[in-house]
């Protein structure tokens, strides 16, 4: 026998779009261009005159980025002859059904109706129902990023059959790798295994980061050493010659291989409601240290991203042996809820295996003006936020866990009636409580508010460069 | 008051199913307090629901109630004809063989009994604790300490953690709301027998062990070959013979090779799901035929039922701290296998912890029913298959159309926490290490 197992195939990045496996840290300027397709053979031929343009995942540092994603509703115009589940159920009932509502916790403000952007309310401009796809650019500057959407929106062929929706969001970095509230994001990323990220980055994230590629590749072996689910087509039509052939499955060509899904959700920060919230519950009189100091207890890292549970290391750390009991990083912290690292349950190994079983690849942007450290009470109504993207094998299993399992669970590990102290729905536990562990007694915070809106939002299929070339030459 | 089961299984008459069904969405829209069963009136009820198993080519439509309450199955019947005799007298009477209203309610308590089933195995996640214990011991006693440790911030933050225990149990001893709570919960009786009983257990296990150990080491001094014989022939040979019919079973088992369920159910399912912290699961297989697989089940379940009650009786079932109680039970004479659970979380998590930490006892029972993934040695591959595994549980779901929870907002571990902080403040000169852990689960 010489059967090659899946996890032991050297994985070519050159068959996936760089954005998996590149977070492009050298290009910081986007735009993230949302189209609805108006002539799908028109599409279809800009299509195939962009697919080469594509940044691949094998260009380690490309001079710019072009990624491109599909949701369900683009890929049945594209391929009208799809069948209903060829997709995951997630992918195919899209962010907005109203059980995706309520496990995601968009009420209130947050409310899909209200949405910019992936609305199920067909009478808005960019309703779910037309947002077909997504142009990611990335540049080293905001000129070269117009210079890109002009290329490839305005002059390319068939760009007719294309229809900009909005105006693109338009990202730019905070200084020192913050977020709008101030603190140093992207942090905790997992590593790709089998992939040269493995190498460059093993000494800034714990080994138990290194996961399989199944959990953010289809069709390759996940954390069960099984395949991840992977559409699969017909073999009938001349473009199937892209795809590879499905081994375990005569007559069908593999459309996900080297594809992923991808999850984006506009994230509106209200960086003044943050700041006076955390003043505000804050013992009066609190020096800007003091208050530094408490906003880091609510999202686990200080300012500059120490994490408070293991100061010594920016994220080689768990919390079983380090903070047990949350003195230093409290169990409901932002953080701990969205990587709970070893400290699910009080089985360390368990835990960790367990939560190798929920991590997503991130690669978020901020949009909006900076505010500095002097300017951030003040209510300046201006919008910023964070174009929050990230890439999993498995929706339910991996994105809306997190959100629904983790961070928005009132009885998260313990805790009662709390949620997410960041980026949680007070909805689903009122009150806006947050314990902060001490000796002998805890702290209890209260009236915790909602500093964060979600204006848009869409699931996606970021496909392989061979799958965009057969969605280009369907017929 | 000890936890029990009841489960009444009654078949319905084909032609009012439909009927029924209605009448059933009907209540589940205001489950606690509708008109035919008002189920938050029943203060001894933990968990419950009432569902239709729906007809295939081979069965009749089945209504299922299931309950979890204080005390035993019979006074739970007296109490639900007493407080809803109209309400049983519409839904059964949709069913075969209803004695019908004009019957007394000693025939109707007859009829229910008679046709219910005991779990072959039954598992309560907090065994310790009466419905009303719960309920007081969240909604009164948490809120009262949480806000005293709130208002008194700053003056207890300063003190070492035994005078901040006797602040609070000071707090507890002057408000006449928390009377209640000076006194620990009473341990149950019944719970208390099935500790000594499994003490008991243990102790004959082991001597049972020892000796059969000597009686082997004796007889292979005194005559090698008869010993290894009569031990060959006894259990070497029949174990084998076990792994070679189970391995013959598995090889012959034809697995659901389907990678996603189907979408119009699984929609159904979803939109009951994660309304709140809590979820219900059915699950109804077939048990695949034969003798040996019936058997196998039955032993499998009869060993995890005895673990269930006498070992883990601590909030954990195996690794699991999700579930407030569940049960196997086999119905239609054997050939069905229905399990139910009451659990904490969503499904995806509740069938991840099935995979990542109980696979093996889930594919011990659910490889012996038809459809299930690929199983090698009744306890491996099996549930390890996450997708098919997950394809399975979702395509042998039956949707809990009523269901009951009395205290919805809390976990497993939510109810140990309340429950432990009043144990320990209720107790005269607590030990440090407990006074130090009741602090922390404050």
């Amino acid at each position: 026998m010489t059967t090659i197992k899946e996890s032991q195939e050297k994985i070519d990045p050159a068959a996936m779009q760089g954005l998996i496996i590149n977070p492009y840290g050298d290009l910081p300027s986007a735009a993230y261009c949302l189209l609805e397709i108006v002539d799908v053979n028109q599409a279809r031929q800009w299509l195939k005159a962009i697919t080469p343009e594509v940044t691949r995942g094998d260009i380690a540092k490309p001079q710019v980025g072009v990624n491109l994603a599909i949701t369900y509703d683009g890929v049945k115009v594209l391929s009208p002859s799809l069948k209903p589940g060829t997709f995951t159920d997630a992918f195919e009932s899209g962010m907005v059904s109203p059980r995706r509502t309520r496990i995601l916790g968009d009420t209130g403000t947050s409310e899909p109706g209200q949405w910019s952007w992936g609305s199920p309310d067909e009478t808005k401009e960019a309703s779910a129902q037309r947002v077909h796809l997504l142009l990611m650019l990335f540049a080293v500057n905001p000129e070269g990023v117009s210079e890109l959407q002009s290329k490839l929106l305005d002059t390319m062929s068939g760009c007719g059959g294309l229809k900009l929706l909005a105006e693109p969001v338009a990202t730019a970095p905070l200084p020192d790798n913050q977020e709008h509230f101030g603190f140093r994001d992207s942090i905790s990323q997992p590593i790709i295994e089998g992939t040269y990220q493995q190498a460059r980055s093993a000494a800034r994230q714990p080994a138990s980061a290194v996961i399989k590629a199944g959990e953010f590749l289809l069709g390759f072996d996940n954390q069960y050493d099984q395949p991840s689910l992977s559409p699969s087509v017909p073999d009938d039509s001349l473009a199937t010659k892209h795809l590879a052939a499905n081994k375990a499955l005569p007559g069908v060509r593999d459309l996900g291989r080297y594809g992923t899904y991808m999850v984006v959700r506009q994230l509106e920060q209200d960086v003044p409601g943050f700041w006076n919230g955390v003043k505000k519950t804050a013992a009066p009189d609190s020096s800007e240290d003091e208050i530094d100091a408490l906003a880091a207890k609510l999202v686990g890292r200080k300012l500059d991203g120490t994490p408070l549970a293991a100061p010594g290391t920016l994220n080689n750390f768990g919390y079983a042996k380090e903070d047990p009991l949350g003195h230093g990083c409290p169990v409901g912290a932002h953080i701990r809820r969205a990587n709970p690292r070893d400290a699910l349950g009080d089985d360390p190994k368990l835990s960790l295996t367990t939560v190798q079983g929920h991590r997503l690849i991130r690669r978020g942007r901020s949009y909006g003006p900076a505010k500095t450290k002097a300017q951030r009470y003040d209510q300046d109504n201006v919008v910023r936020g964070l174009m929050f993207i990230c890439l999993n094998a498995d929706i339910e299993r991996q994105f809306e866990f997190i959100q629904s399992t983790w961070l928005n669970n009132p009885n998260f590990n313990r805790l009662q009636n709390e949620n997410d102290p960041v980026i949680g729905n007070p909805d689903r536990a009122p009150g806006g409580y947050m314990t902060i562990p001490g000796c002998p007694v805890r702290k209890r915070l209260s009236g915790i508010d909602r500093f964060i809106t979600v204006k848009g939002g869409a699931y996606f299929f970021l496909p392989s460069i061979a799958a965009l070339s057969y969605l280009s030459e369907l017929k | 008051m000890a936890q029990n089961q009841i489960l009444v299984v009654t078949e319905i008459k084909p032609e009012r199913a439909e009927v029924l069904n209605t009448w059933l969405q009907q209540m589940a829209k205001n489950v606690n307090d509708n008109t035919s069963i008002p189920f938050a009136k029943f203060a001894e009820l933990h968990f419950a629901s009432l569902f239709i198993l729906a007809n295939d080519a081979q069965y009749q439509p089945l209504l299922i109630l299931e309950g979890n309450v204080d005390g035993s199955a019979e006074s739970f019947v007296d109490h639900l004809l007493q407080l809803a005799r109209v309400g049983i007298d519409s839904i059964y009477g949709c069913c075969v063989d209803y004695p019908g209203p004009a019957a007394g309610d000693e025939v109707i308590k007859a009829y229910l009994l008679a046709n219910s089933k005991i779990a072959i195995a039954y598992y309560r996640g907090h065994r310790m604790t009466p419905v009303g214990s719960v309920q007081k011991e969240s909604q009164i006693l948490r809120p009262a300490l949480e806000g005293f440790l709130d208002s008194r911030y700053g003056e207890l933050s300063t003190l070492c953690a035994a005078s901040v225990f006797a602040s609070i149990r000071q707090y507890i001893g002057t408000n006449p709301l928390l009377a209640w709570a000076r006194t620990a919960e009473p341990v149950d009786a019944q719970n208390a027998a099935d500790d000594l009983l499994a003490q008991k257990i243990v102790r004959i296990g082991i001597a049972a062990g020892v000796c059969a150990l000597l009686v082997i080491i004796v007889g292979f001094l005194v005559n090698f070959w008869l010993t290894a014989a009569i031990l060959g022939c006894g259990i070497v040979l029949p174990l084998a013979v076990f792994i070679l019919l189970l391995r013959i079973h598995e090889i012959r088992d034809l697995a659901d090779q389907q990678l996603q369920p189907e979408s119009a159910h699984l929609r159904e399912l979803l939109q009951m799901e994660d309304h709140r912290g809590q979820n219900h699961l059915t699950v109804i297989t077939t048990v695949k035929p034969g003798m040996f697989r019936l058997l196998t089940l039955k032993t499998v379940l009869w060993a995890i039922n005895l673990l269930a009650r006498f070992y883990f009786t601590k909030g954990k079932l195996g690794n699991l701290t999700t579930i407030h109680f569940a049960r196997w039970v086999l119905i239609d004479n054997g050939r069905r296998l229905l399990f139910l659970s009451n659990y904490d979380g969503s499904w995806q998590n509740y069938l991840s912890e099935f995979i990542d930490q109980a696979s093996v006892g889930l594919t011990g029972i659910w490889s012996n029913t038809v459809g299930f993934p690929k199983t090698r040695f009744l306890i491996f591959g099996g549930a390890r298959n996450e997708q098919e595994f997950k394809t399975f549980v979702r395509n042998e779901q039956v949707l809990t159309t009523v269901w009951y929870s009395a205290y919805p907002t809390l976990s497993v571990e939510n109810v140990w926490d309340n429950f432990e902080v009043r144990q320990v403040l209720a107790t005269e000169n607590a030990n440090d290490a407990d006074v130090t852990q009741c602090l922390q689960r404050l």
